[in-house]
């Protein structure tokens, strides 16, 4: 059979993702947008312990609401790859496989990201 | 040795190394919320601790090993096109290991200053 006759639709506006597919496509979007914040983390890693001056430049550099924005984004891209994370690895294990199960712990993935995000929100900004 | 793009081993190295990369965090959190830091000395005898020292080094290569499974596996589900795809693993390759020799000079300079 001819692969590139078979019919294609991806027409991403018209596509309902279950909330599991939501979880997934996360995922996907949180440990790319990880993968970015890592030069920046080797960054201040590399700052803070090189000097006394550096360390206080990093602290300085925490304050900074340009740097807090990013924290954020990486808190709730840390927060749900973990959580999803823990929820792959269990299905790994066996553990949530069945759809009903599947589609439950999808929700709670999604509930306890947004409550560590807010967690993670209030100590950046406050 | 046989180097396959997907397969059982990159499979198992991305579990091994989110499960100690999960540790680690959630005990980092821990130390940082529970004895914050107050000032550089503070910080660096952290890292200076020969334990704290080998747990951090070994979350990079975790985490540069998790990173290269989970992005090779993006760019080839993506990136179709022979040619694109080397040149975009081989970068992603490139960029890696640079991370990993940028993070070990600040790992040994603490070590060994």
């Amino acid at each position: 059979m001819n692969k590139n006759q078979r019919p294609v639709f991806l027409n991403l506006t018209k596509i309902r993702l279950p909330v599991t597919g939501i979880v997934s496509i996360f995922h996907r979007i949180s440990g790319l947008l990880l993968a970015l914040c890592i030069p920046l983390l080797i960054y201040l890693f590399d700052l803070s312990l090189r000097s006394p001056q550096g360390f206080a430049e990093v602290q300085q550099l925490l304050q900074s609401p340009l740097l807090k924005l990013v924290l954020t984004a990486g808190a709730w891209a840390l927060s749900h790859h973990l959580i999803a994370g823990v929820r792959f690895l269990l299905i790994d294990i066996d553990i949530g496989v069945l759809k009903a199960s599947a589609r439950r712990s999808a929700w709670i993935t999604h509930a306890l990201t947004v409550l560590i995000l807010s967690i993670a929100i209030m100590v950046i900004w406050l | 040795m046989r180097w396959s793009l997907g397969g059982f081993r990159p499979w198992l190295f991305q579990r091994i190394s989110a499960v100690y990369m999960l540790g680690f965090l959630l005990f980092f959190l821990l130390a940082i919320y529970s004895c914050p830091p107050v000032d550089y000395q503070a910080w660096r005898e952290w890292f200076a601790h020969p334990v704290m020292w080998m747990a951090t080094a070994i979350f990079f290569v975790s985490l540069f090993l998790h990173v290269w499974v989970g992005l090779r596996d993006v760019i080839l589900d993506y990136l179709h096109n022979l040619p694109v795809r080397l040149v975009v693993l081989i970068s992603l390759g490139i960029f890696l290991i640079s991370l990993t020799l940028w993070v070990f000079r600040a790992l040994f300079t603490v070590a060994y200053l």
